[in-house]
Order: structure tokens, then C-alpha cells, then sequence
């Protein structure tokens, strides 16, 4: 086993090297390409070309991101999860064209990244150090972290602008989600603590897996001016083949936070009410059982989109009086168009609220409810 | 005992209700009386401490008493109910229902539906070899649940890591959270039933333990018998893992404890084995859900306090099963 992994290697950086140097030997003497010096979310030094053409973009949460950035033209290469997309491929057929040499994370097709003729990969540090591993691309590292919330997504879409030059771009999105965050709190700053909601989301097909206190939920659902359930609970770092902040807590402790909203990932939250286990609850109760929006992705994760509209849609919904000239089709509608330059018609934009969009999980399609 | 493990466990819990205060609320269903705690309260109990504890009762004695039948009928203290791919199987469907459709009943029923397909495959292949059946089911089984587990492992690599995969690494580490009433209507009569049977016919595996030949000279049937206790070991755990997940370790070690207590015949084994089974699997849940303010996956800590009395039960090394 040994002998033949070594003979693979072998030849795989043989390939590389070939690969690689062949071009760079052929095109060596062009005056036109330029280098620059970038440092990576680690703080890593990267040299990359100047201009930047062809960028192999693997975050799974920030693949948007270029989208916000208007600089979609310079991707080459995308994650899978991306691609199937299905808003995505509403407003960006083009997406369809570009390969997806990263299906799950950790798993790269690096023959595929090859022939996409990369000149910078952008990934989390498993995909990264992958890609870093077998090819001489360059490799910017993110810092992928559940329990971060917005200053690393500022962070993150700031290091995006330097890389592709669209810092006015990263400053704008910034600024749209600095004024959405205050406009929140500026309408809940003044509950106090126990009158504010407690959200619980129930995720998997038994409803009990959930974002702890320790991830970047916990901070979203603040900014939404309520109280996560599961706040009280750490979950002590990366567990084996899990992300940081995931957790499984009992039904008897769900029915003990009694939570006033309870957001679910998929199914009908019809089904609840029916169900003699969660009959007490009071988001049972009150019928405030929701379904997570999915927009290019589902909003629970820390992605661009969410980060702006998950805490909004979350504060309607908890405070619908303190936030009645708040009407949720507009704002998701002048996001995409503002943010992405996606003219979403009114039954789009409820469709994504509705979760109607499909979201593809892995290489598997889960149907929306349509 | 059961009963004492039982009632302690109905009262231990993360709401942290007064134990006076529940002993009203299980009698108020007896007797009328007046109403002083509130409704979440008695659903606690009643939706979720008391189903569980059911749940818990049963499915400890089911695989401890499929564990020790299936201990006699390989002649083989290494066996578990387990053996014959039952757990893969089930593994496999809960993953298939997670991924494509996330709904908690569809889960239950590709689990259990996969956990008997997975013994049906084991046993039509042993008949292939027609040589030493019991040694051909055991290497069927493996490699039944070997194919089974590597499909599951498959499934995990594609799956998406915040919304499913969660849910099937929480599943196969086993939990007692899930169950509901329903539930136990639906299963808790075939893992009695399946119990029954066994308890009914375990003079005749006294028979089997001592050689196919030997019990086929003193007049049983073994292929008949064979088939029984397969059949209704499989009933069992299958029944079982799919409101549970996968729970190891207790199949295997409580036939052990239960031999150490009333000595190998398994006419006194298997009762004893049930009630001990019932109460560890039960007192483990009561830790599992009370120890930590998140859910501890009972799989880990009964192979955890499991383990070590298994190697000390190995090194006294006692003959005969």
C-alpha cells in the first residue's frame, strides 16, 4: 500500500509540476503579469498575479460573496453546493458552465481545479490545505469558525475585496448591513430581557438538533433582539465530524425552555401541531413554528445573505408591531437587487421566505414543498 | 429493583420538578385532585419521562434477552443481537430517510424495515454455504454489516454537514430522546411479543446450547428453533433500534452479569437477563439525560460503563453459555 501510494504521488506531482511549470515556462517572458503580495485570513503571506483573472472560490458559506462583489466574471472555478443553487441558477444560468472540483469539504477534484487553470484558491483550511498539498496553486486560507458572527463576515467579505480590488464594493455591503443591524436594534433596543423572545431551533427530523450558545446563531438571533434557547449551552469545541456549536439536547429540555418561536430546517411545521410531545409549548401554542427562508443557500448558516436578513425576518416575525412599515418581500427584494443586482419578481421573493426554493444538500436534492 | 431504578428515574430530569410534586401528578391520573402545577410540567412526565422510561424498560430487556439467547444459540459469549447485521441495516435506512426526506416516522420506518432486510439478506446468504449453519450466519452477518456500514459511511461523506449530518452521527450513537407515545404503542407490543417467545421456548435453547446433534438427538427441531429465535431476536432489536438509534454493549454484557448472578441455565438466565437488562439500560438513560445540560448519546455511555465490566467479566473467564 505504501509502495503504491508513494508511486501516486509520484506521479500525480509529477503531473502537477508538469502542469504548472509548462505554462508559466511558455508565457514566462509576458510583460503582463504582475504579482502582488495578499495575507490570508491566518495572516499567511500569498503572492498572486496582478490582474487576477481566473479565482477558484471553495467557502462554502462565502461563494455568494462574489456576487455581492460584482466580481463574478474573475470566478473559474466554484463548490458544488454553490452551483446547485437553484435562485442561484435563476438569476446566474452562467454558474452551469463553471466546474465544481469541491463537492463536500474535503473532498476536491484536483484534476478538475487543475484544468480550470486557477490562479488563486480560496478555501477553508481542510479544502485549502488539500489544494496546497498536491498543486502549486496559490492558496489564501479563510478562517472558518461557527463560533464567529459578523466581525468575521466583515472580516471576511473585506479580505474578498482586497483580493478581487472591490474594497468600495465590501465597504457597501458593509454599510447595508450595519444599517439593517441598527435599524433592528433601534426598534428592540428598549425590551428588557424577560419580555424579549426566546427562539429555539429545531433542526434533523426529531427537531432536536440546534445551534448552541457558543455559535454564530447565538449572536443572530440577539441581533434579532430575542433570546436564544439553547444559549446556556456550550458545546466545547470541534467534535469528530461535526461543526463547532452543534449539539443534540433532550425533548425534556426544549419543553422546559418553553421558547415562544421555534424555527425548523425543513418539513411542514404543520406536523408539530399534531404531534402530543410539543403540545405544550408555546410556540406550538401560538402556531410560531417557521420554516427557515433559502435563499441562495438556507439561512442558518453564516453566509452574506443571512447575515443581513435572517435577524430582519427574525424581528418581524417575534415583533410584528415594532416592525409593521417593515414589509419582508421589499426588503428581500431590495437586498438582492442593491446587494447582487437580482431582480427578484414578488412571488421570488416570497418563494425564498416560504422556503420554496430548493437548497441541495451534498450532491442530493431535497425538494422544496411547492 | 427494576421498579425502585424505575421510579428514581421518573423523578431525575433537567426540569428539576419536585419528586413530591410528581408523585401528585401520576396519581391526579388515578384520583381526582386539585391542579397545582403547570401544563408543561405534566407534559414533561407524561410525553416525555414516562415514554422514555418505557422505551427504556423495554428495550433493555429485549436486547439483553435477545443478546442471551443468541449467546446460546451461536454458543458464543462474544455474540450480541447485533451479530447478524441488524444494527447496520438500520443504521443504513435512518441515514437514507434523513437525507431524503428529514422526517422523524420515515426514519423509523426505513430504520426498521432495513434492520429486518439487512437479517434476511444475512440468512439467505448462510443458506448458500451449505456447510456449518451457525458459523455461515455468523461470517454472513459480518459481511452483511459490513456492506450496510460502509454504505452508511457513504452517506455521511455527501451528506450536509449542519443540517443532516448532525442527525446521523446523533443517531447512530443511540438515544432514548426521540420516543414518543406513539411510538411505544406501535413498538412496544412487538418487543414484548418478541420477548414472550423467547421466554416461552428457553428450555429448548438449554437444548441447542449443548451441539446441533446432540439437541437434534433429544428430539428438537433446530432448524425450526433456529429460525424462531432469529426471528424474534431480530423482531426485537430491530423494533428497538429504530425508536433509539444504535445502542451496543447491552446485548452483550448484560447476558454476562446475568450468569454471574443465577449461573448459566437459560431458564433462569433470560428473566434475570430481562430485569437487569430493563435497569441498566434505564438507570444509563437517567445519566444520559441529567448529567450534562445537552443530551450525552447513550450509546457512548453504555459502552463506556459497559466496557470495563465486560474485561473484568473476560479475566474471571467463567465456562459455560
Amino acid at each position: 500500500m505504501n509502495q503504491s501510494t508513494l508511486l501516486r504521488s509520484t506521479l500525480l506531482t509529477l503531473m502537477i509540476v508538469l502542469a504548472v511549470a509548462l505554462p508559466q515556462a511558455v508565457f514566462a517572458e509576458s510583460p503582463s503579469t504582475g504579482k502582488r503580495v495578499i495575507t490570508d485570513m491566518l495572516g499567511r503571506k500569498v503572492e498572486i498575479p496582478d490582474p487576477l483573472t481566473r479565482v477558484a472560490l471553495f467557502g462554502g458559506p462565502t461563494g455568494q460573496i462574489a456576487y455581492i462583489l460584482g466580481a463574478r466574471d474573475q470566478l473559474c472555478a466554484v463548490s458544488k453546493a454553490l452551483k446547485a443553487s437553484e435562485m442561484l441558477n435563476r438569476f446566474d444560468p452562467t454558474i452551469r458552465d463553471l466546474p465544481a472540483p469541491r463537492g463536500a469539504s474535503g473532498t476536491i477534484n484536483v484534476e478538475d481545479l487543475m484544468l480550470s487553470e486557477a490562479q488563486l484558491v480560496i478555501a477553508g483550511d481542510l479544502d485549502a490545505s488539500i489544494v496546497e498539498k498536491k498543486t502549486h496553486i496559490p492558496v489564501a486560507y479563510l478562517e472558518s469558525d461557527m463560533r464567529r458572527g459578523l466581525d468575521l463576515l466583515k472580516d471576511e467579505i473585506r479580505f474578498y475585496g482586497t483580493v478581487f480590488r472591490k474594497q468600495a464594493r465590501a465597504e457597501k455591503y458593509i454599510a447595508y448591513l450595519e444599517d439593517t443591524v441598527a435599524l433592528i436594534q433601534s426598534r428592540t433596543r428598549d425590551l428588557p430581557r424577560e419580555q424579549r423572545k426566546v427562539v429555539y431551533n429545531g433542526y434533523g427530523p426529531n427537531r432536536l438538533v440546534t445551534l448552541a450558545g457558543d455559535s454564530f446563531m447565538n449572536e443572530r438571533i440577539e441581533l434579532a433582539g430575542c433570546r436564544n434557547a439553547a444559549a446556556p449551552i456550550v458545546t466545547g469545541g470541534k467534535k469528530e465530524g461535526l461543526h463547532v456549536g452543534l449539539v443534540e439536547v433532550s425533548m425534556e429540555q426544549v419543553l422546559f425552555w418553553n421558547p415562544d418561536i421555534m424555527v425548523i430546517d425543513f418539513g411542514e411545521p404543520g406536523r408539530l401541531f399534531q404531534e402530543a410531545k410539543w403540545k405544550t409549548m408555546k410556540a406550538v401554542q401560538n402556531r410560531s413554528v417557521y420554516k427557515e427562508p433559502v435563499g441562495i443557500f438556507i439561512w442558518n448558516r453564516p453566509t452574506a445573505e443571512s447575515a443581513v436578513l435572517h435577524p430582519l425576518w427574525l424581528a418581524k416575525l417575534a415583533y410584528p408591531d415594532r416592525f409593521k412599515d417593515i414589509d419582508l418581500r421589499e426588503e428581500v427584494k431590495k437586498f438582492y437587487r442593491q446587494m447582487m443586482s437580482f431582480d427578484l419578481t414578488d412571488g421570488e421573493a416570497d418563494a425564498l421566505l416560504n422556503a420554496d426554493f430548493d437548497v441541495k444538500f451534498g450532491p442530493l436534492q431535497r425538494k422544496g414543498n411547492k | 429493583m427494576t421498579v425502585v431504578i424505575a421510579i428514581v428515574s421518573l423523578m431525575v430530569g433537567q426540569a428539576g420538578i419536585h419528586p413530591y410534586e410528581i408523585l401528585r401528578i401520576l396519581l391526579s391520573k388515578l384520583f381526582s385532585m386539585e391542579r397545582t402545577w403547570s401544563q408543561t410540567i405534566e407534559a414533561v412526565i407524561f410525553d416525555v419521562r414516562v415514554p422514555r422510561l418505557l422505551a427504556g424498560l423495554l428495550v433493555g430487556a429485549g436486547l439483553s434477552v435477545a443478546g442471551a439467547s443468541f449467546q446460546g444459540l451461536f454458543r458464543n459469549p462474544l455474540v450480541s443481537p447485533h451479530i447478524l447485521g441488524v444494527s447496520a441495516g438500520a443504521g443504513f435506512g435512518a441515514a437514507v430517510a434523513i437525507l431524503f426526506f428529514g422526517n422523524i416516522i420515515l426514519v423509523q420506518v426505513f430504520s426498521f424495515i432495513f434492520g429486518l432486510a439487512a437479517v434476511f439478506f444475512t440468512y439467505a446468504l448462510s443458506r448458500v454455504y451449505r456447510t456449518t449453519p451457525v458459523l455461515m450466519l455468523v461470517l454472513s452477518g459480518i459481511i452483511v454489516g459490513a456492506l450496510f456500514t460502509a454504505s452508511t459511511s457513504l452517506l455521511k461523506y455527501i451528506a450536509d454537514p449542519v443540517n443532516q449530518m448532525p442527525s446521523i452521527v446523533f443517531w447512530l450513537m443511540g438515544s432514548l430522546n426521540n420516543v414518543s407515545n406513539g411510538d411505544l404503542m406501535v413498538v412496544g407490543p412487538l418487543i414484548l411479543a418478541g420477548i414472550a417467545l423467547l421466554l416461552s421456548i428457553r428450555w429448548r435453547i438449554n437444548l441447542l446450547t449443548m451441539g446441533e446433534e446432540d439437541a437434534r438427538a433429544l428430539g428438537v427441531n433446530t432448524e425450526l428453533m433456529r429460525g424462531l429465535i432469529i426471528i424474534s431476536a431480530t423482531v426485537i432489536s430491530a423494533s428497538a433500534v429504530c425508536i433509539t438509534g444504535i445502542i451496543g454493549w447491552i446485548g452483550l454484557v448484560i447476558p454476562h452479569i446475568g450468569r454471574l448472578l443465577v449461573g448459566p441455565d437459560n431458564r433462569r438466565l433470560l428473566p434475570v437477563a430481562a430485569l437487569v437488562g430493563a435497569s441498566y439500560l434505564v438507570t444509563v438513560d437517567t445519566l444520559a439525560r441529567s448529567l450534562a445540560e445537552t443530551e450525552i448519546p447513550i450509546g457512548i455511555l453504555t459502552a463506556m460503563v459497559g466496557a470495563p465490566i465486560f474485561a473484568y467479566l473476560l479475566r474471571t473467564n467463567r465456562p459455560g453459555w
